[in-house]
């Protein structure tokens, strides 16, 4: 859980220290970066650092640390900790003394970094983050044989210096089961997993051949959706739909699959307006920046919400693409990270020229006109139905066919304009004398005309929402009144401060540009340039992060000096490179990872009665000393329950669609406009990535399940286990409906009953069952089986539509029920 | 039974939730822990101590989203009323914002209300609120609020979450993240609604970035009061039992040679799950209620049309409902009740929608008032009436007001709050404090002071920030606090 994080350093530290590695703290070898950074900008920047200094000292700047400080002392004397003022002042007794004044003393083994460092000479190096990475040599290691690729190596060598050995493969079956899920989000069948099983197919084939699957983009789609912010509707209080924000989400699935380098990836994102003739798709990838939340209420202060809106596309940048939290420079300058408000409004500045009113950008000339056509076809349905109920209305207020139409033949006219009527019906109209009585039995299907009209214009509603616009939000730069950027003091919108030009913060590389005023495009080269020493690091972190359950450096959203270290600093670095390298291709880097043996580890937690080695065997798995074992993301329950049952509707992309959600949660809300109307089948069998995102009222097991808000940018999901889980799994309808379909597939086959509940081992948890297990599943049957003949209208109500023919709804209740319990399983929704 | 209790580490500790005095499984869980103590303390939301002791230990807080005019129903105006159809010196319209009112036509609006001393301590309520009034002698009015958005979702985010930031973690989450719960089978923090949902829809109710294990869980007075609580047709109560001992058997099995305590975990929350299956639905059942209760509350009474709150359902009952359901959560060891009801957003149609609302809230809220001191409980019960802000004691159109952040009401009842005093003092029309503002953080400090908790000790470190519900603000209001024999 986020909040925890700060055990996790305080754990690393522990190990690093009694494990010797990891270039722990020796006299001669203190690292600024590492030892010395952490504790001042924890402890003191907050009075002494880019923002405050309070006695003129600023412990940031060397040069400041060094002179003489109001005080007359000098804080820092290069290899002469007895003369500085700082060693004595943390290590005073005297609380009046001491710093820092506030909080725990400094530990004795914090003291003891300092006095190294300072007796080293006192050298500032800049935070880790900041230095671009540089290809390391993978170390030597005491066993080469367990190594397939340098990654091992990297995770070998911590783990030699505590003698520990890497854990043991997993099975093939789990491994195969471990890849589906990372690289597609869904389940292998049991054939796939045989056929792997008994050497058919081997490990790479089947990751080249999950990588290429279709499949692939929306899975690692929906990560980068996390950090997008992406949602179907606006947000606040009138939370309207946002047209077509599916067009941007299917760009980003296609470029995954399409294996699109990161940086174009990026610069598409950032700038795809700004390239040369652009294309309709890279204006659709300018998208990510209109996600944001959009307040659309009556009444607001509409300078007041760009500002917001401007703000959220700075937060959004610098998370996702940067892993940085300036947040908190839109107020003041970082008090722990060397960012200025002058540099948060200065890449403000580049955003600050964009179009927020609902700049929409046209389609295609052909998706105009199909547009256009199909609105002309819609609105002649609708009149047409609203002609028919309006004759029906007025039939009504008749007790006979005589009584309405007497002799008048318009009337007759009309209906026979309005309905295809049979020919005998036809013919008996133009017979006036005989309407009344041939038309009676026609009268007595009003009731029965009326539905229809009803449904026919509740589906013509859903065509028409479904009707692709052909307009969609992308970026555009204003063309003329331009607005002059300023710092804006305390964040305020109407305290405009010192004027300010787009341009990239100090402490990371310059910025080149094309022209004299840099724009998007030159932020986006900038930002995926060989020189920035953040993207690379933060772009494989987020991929590590998805196939091992946490990124290298835990805090994916922050690399400052407030986030948490890398635990394999080396490893990341070489990651980094290597991608670089590669053309920032994302599918190799993701098959490097999976072919390592670290990856194809056991899950397994493992044990130890050496304390270092229990330290590395700890939750957070600070050492990869395993693979990670966790319950998979929201859209990830819903998609295997689907695929599990056979339900599952594969098709890719396109408009969102509505699940069946229980009235009471439809309801909240305040704009009844946006009402959740279901899907038709198959679309509401399709995968999570495509449920309707509604702000102010979200799918609510999208949620339960920890999925994003959708509000700001998001780099890391909880893990959350409640009881509300285990009652979505068991009784949500869309569930159960899973359990109904799988309980019928089950039913009807005439194997043996140990034999099926194998399959259905072998189809959700790629194995068979223990001894144990098979023997309570059969006993679980056996008293379903008892009680459902006992209860017939149970067992009816209990399989529903799911009718298995030929078998008595006892049996197929039984199943069903067996099934239900199977998918409740921990495995089942565990990736191992 | 599992071979490693011993090195169960401080995680499973820490997140494993028990139920050992309930559930089908309680006995057999509690065997999986040699020391019962160490799975006692390990709940998520198990009890935590506070910073000191708290007087309060379970918070209604009715919600009565989109701003009631405080000048028509807790602050009496009578100078306002005088000077009804005049303009406002333009000096003190310059900095002010509005969502609707243009300024050079706006007129003062005198109160169609008449105010009266109510109680022992003779502090003056409006007449729409006769039963609300009559519990003048356990109330802390607070005339004072003030804060700085003035449109709704943001204003509403402001009161939950301290901030107008969407993304951060609703009062009863950081309650329940504080304190804990000692609901064994209920979750720890409900939210009940009734008619319109609040504009800012579950965001008032969010865990922001905490885990979903702190959100508010929305109890439906609808169908099912939890969201999938019925089992399926064709699963009765004796099929979901064998299901859920299956699933705990073949956990376990999966736990022996796997020894991940989420396993344990989730064991822990199929089992509270199906507590919850039993102990929701006896909580919505009102049959052991006595016909005096349910009268008072105003339980199936009718609703008068035309609606304010453009529902055409039951809105009446539905509130009545909600009032006596917090009570019986409360009683069952639930930390936080949100009880929403938006629609208090009366820009035209002031005087019939006012009285409206008013009509609707009044009764049962003195009802749960008046049955929680009768029961004992207001003593450790805070009830809040809150809202975003307040309305303009400019006129808006014919009849109707504008959106109010710079001065409104709010009141707090029970919970160590002393009873029959006004904190704060607005000027003559009720446009701004002249004396004790109370900022929104300045409350929720309050609010947390009155449980045990310093609102500036309660953080949670966030991307590098130490984040805690009042922002960068809050002070507590001690003159609400009760000081008498502790």
């Amino acid at each position: 859980m986020s909040c925890h994080h700060g055990s996790t350093r305080r754990t690393l530290f522990l190990l690093m220290c009694c494990s010797g590695i990891a270039g722990a703290a020796r006299a001669d070898d203190v690292s600024f970066s590492r030892d010395i950074q952490p504790i001042l900008a924890k402890r003191c920047y907050a009075c002494h650092g880019p923002s405050d200094q309070e006695s003129g000292l600023a412990l940031h700047d060397r040069s400041s640390a060094t002179t003489v400080a109001e005080s007359g002392q000098l804080a820092i004397v290069p290899g002469q900790p007895g003369a500085s003022a700082l060693v004595n002042r943390i290590s005073s007794v005297e609380p009046s003394i001491r710093m820092p004044p506030e909080g725990e003393p400094l530990s004795a083994d914090e003291i003891k970094r300092f006095t190294d460092w300072i007796a080293a000479g006192a050298e500032y190096a800049p935070h880790w983050s900041f230095v671009p990475p540089r290809r390391p040599t993978p170390p030597e290691v005491r066993h080469p044989e367990y190594a397939r690729n340098p990654i091992d190596q990297f995770v070998l060598e911590k783990l030699d210096a505590i003698e520990l050995a890497p854990a043991t493969p997993a099975s093939r079956a789990k491994l195969v089961r471990r890849l589906y899920l990372d690289l597609v989000g869904l389940l292998p069948s049991a054939a796939e997993v045989a056929e792997f099983e008994s050497g058919g197919k081997g490990y790479t084939e089947i990751a080249v051949h999950l990588l290429e699957s279709e499949h692939f983009g929306e899975r690692w789609g929906r990560h980068w959706l996390d950090l997008a912010r992406y949602a179907d509707t606006f947000g606040y209080e009138r939370d309207d739909v946002r047209p077509n924000a599916w067009r941007y989400r299917d760009w980003v699935i296609r470029s995954f699959n399409r294996n699109q380098p990161y940086d174009q990836f990026v610069i598409e994102q950032l700038a795809g307006d700004l390239l040369d003739n652009p294309s309709l798709d890279q204006r659709i990838a300018t998208g990510l920046h209109r996600m944001n939340i959009k307040n659309n209420e009556s009444g607001i202060n509409k300078e007041d919400y760009r500002n917001r809106e401007m703000v959220d596309r700075v937060n959004t940048t610098s998370t996702s693409m940067l892993g940085l939290t300036l947040g908190c420079c839109q107020c003041h300058s970082h008090k722990y990270d060397p960012f200025s408000q002058v540099d948060y409004y200065q890449l403000y500045a580049f955003f600050n020229n964009v179009e927020t009113n609902d700049a929409e950008i046209e389609g295609t000339a052909d998706e105009q006109q199909r547009y256009e056509r199909a609105k002309t076809e819609l609105n002649a349905r609708r009149n047409h139905l609203e002609a028919r109920q309006k004759l029906l209305t007025e039939m009504r207020q008749h007790d006979s066919f005589a009584d309405w139409c007497g002799d008048d033949t318009e009337k007759t006219n009309q209906l026979v304009e309005l309905w295809e009527l049979p020919e005998s019906i036809i013919a008996a109209l133009r017979e006036p004398a005989a309407n009344a009585e041939s038309m009676e039995p026609f009268w007595n299907t009003l009731d029965g005309l009326e539905d229809d009209v009803a449904q026919a214009k509740r589906q013509l509603s859903v065509q028409e929402r479904h009707l692709p616009k052909p307009y969609i939000m992308t970026l555009r730069e204003c063309s003329s009144d331009r607005r002059q950027t300023h710092v804006l003091e305390r964040g305020d919108f109407k305290s405009q401060g010192e004027k300010v030009q787009a341009t990239t913060p100090d402490i990371l590389p310059s910025l080149v540009a094309r022209g004299d005023s840099p724009d998007r495009l030159d932020l986006a080269r900038w930002i995926v340039s060989r020189e920035n020493p953040l993207s690379a690091r933060v772009a494989v972190n987020h991929i590590w992060a998805h196939l091992f359950g946490r990124g290298i450096v835990t805090s994916a959203d922050d690399f400052g000096t407030q986030g948490e270290p890398p635990t394999h600093p080396r490893l990341l670095d070489w990651l980094a490179v290597e991608f670089m390298e590669s053309g920032w291709d994302r599918k190799q880097l993701i098959r490097t990872i999976v072919h390592s043996a670290t990856y194809q580890q056991s899950s397994r937690a493992r044990h130890s009665s050496d304390p270092r080695q229990e330290l590395a065997f700890g939750p957070d798995n600070l050492l990869f000393a395993r693979q990670s074992r966790f319950r998979v993301e929201s859209e990830v329950v819903r998609d295997i329950f689907l695929d599990a049952s056979g339900l599952l509707h594969r098709e890719l992309g396109g408009p969102t669609m509505h699940p069946p959600v229980p009235v009471s949660v439809s309801d909240i809300g305040y704009k009844y406009k946006t009402r959740w109307i279901v899907s038709d089948k198959p679309q509401r069998y399709r995968r999570g990535i495509y449920v309707h995102f509604k702000r102010t009222n979200p799918y609510p097991t999208l949620l339960m399940f920890d999925g994003p808000e959708s509000n700001v940018c998001q780099a890391v999901r909880n893990r959350s286990n409640t009881p509300l889980q285990a009652l979505a799994t068991l009784n949500d309808p869309v569930f159960v409906e899973c359990a109904q379909a799988l309980g019928q597939t089950l039913a009807r086959s005439r194997a043996a009953d140990r034999d099926r509940l194998d399959w259905l081992a072998r189809r959700l948890l790629a194995r068979a069952w223990g001894p144990r297990e098979i023997d309570a599943m059969l006993q679980l049957l056996e008293s379903e089986r008892a009680w459902y003949r006992e209860h017939p209208e149970q067992a009816k109500s209990l399989v529903g539509e799911y009718v298995a023919d030929s078998i008595a709804p006892s049996e197929t209740a039984a199943w069903i029920a067996s099934a239900r319990t199977a998918l409740n399983l921990d495995e089942f929704v565990t990736r191992e | 039974m599992f071979g490693n209790e011993k090195k169960l580490n401080r995680r499973l500790r820490r997140e494993f939730l028990t139920t050992a005095a309930s559930g089908i499984g309680g006995v057999a869980l509690a065997s999986m822990f040699a020391d019962d103590a160490v799975a006692a303390s390990a709940r998520v939301t198990a009890p935590r101590p506070t910073h000191f002791p708290p007087r309060a230990k379970a918070c209604i807080f009715l919600y009565l989203a989109g701003g009631p005019s405080h000048v028509d129903l807790f602050d009496p105006k009578p100078i306002l009323n005088r000077r009804h159809g005049q303009r406002m010196p333009d000096s003190m319209l310059k900095e002010v914002e509005f969502a609707f009112i243009e300024k050079d036509k706006a007129v003062l609006k005198g109160s169609p209300a008449p105010f009266r001393p109510r109680g022992n301590c003779g502090i003056e309520y409006s007449d729409m609120l006769p039963g609300i009034a009559s519990c003048a002698d356990d109330i802390a009015l607070i005339r004072t609020m003030h804060g700085e958005q003035f449109n709704h979702h943001p204003g509403q985010l402001l009161l939950s979450c301290g901030k107008a930031e969407l993304g951060r973690p609703t009062i009863g989450s950081w309650m329940l993240y504080g304190l804990g719960s000692e609901a064994n089978n209920l979750p720890g923090y409900v939210v009940l609604t009734a008619g319109r949902g609040a504009s800012g829809g579950s965001s008032n109710w969010s865990s922001g970035f905490l885990s979903s294990t702190y959100q508010g869980v929305p109890f439906r007075d609808r169908g099912e009061p939890v969201l999938y609580l019925s089992n399926p047709p064709g699963i009765q109560r004796e099929n979901q039992q064998r299901a859920i001992e299956t699933i705990r058997h073949l956990n376990e099995i999966r736990y022996e040679s796997n020894s991940d305590p989420e396993i344990a975990s989730r064991i822990a929350q199929y089992e509270l799950a199906f507590s919850m299956q039993s102990a929701a639905p006896e909580l919505t059942d009102f049959s052991s209620e006595t016909q005096a209760t349910l009268d008072a509350y105003g339980i199936g009474r009718a609703t008068p049309r035309p609606a304010a709150d453009m529902q055409n359902g039951d809105t009446y009952h539905r509130f009545s409902a909600n009032c006596l359901l917090a009570r019986r959560l409360v009683e069952r060891g639930v930390r936080f009740v949100n009880l929403v009801h938006a629609s208090w957003d009366q820009h035209d149609n002031l005087k019939h929608d006012l009285d409206w609302n008013c009509r609707m809230a009044d009764q049962p809220i003195a009802a749960l008032l008046r049955d929680l001191k009768d029961r004992g409980m207001l003593d450790d019960t805070l009830v809040v009436w809150g809202s975003e802000f307040g309305r303009t004691p400019l006129g808006q159109g014919d009849d109707g007001r504008d959106h109010h952040p710079i001065a409104f009401s709010m009141w707090m009842a029970g919970g160590g709050v002393k009873g029959g005093i006004v904190h704060g003092e607005t000027d003559d029309i009720g446009w701004s404090p002249i004396q004790d503002p109370v900022h929104i953080n300045d409350f929720q400090a309050t609010l947390l002071h009155l449980f045990g908790l310093d609102h500036e000790r309660l953080t949670i470190d966030h991307r590098g920030l130490d984040v805690r519900l009042t922002n960068l603000g809050g002070k507590v209001v001690e003159d609400v606090l009760f000081r008498g024999n502790q």
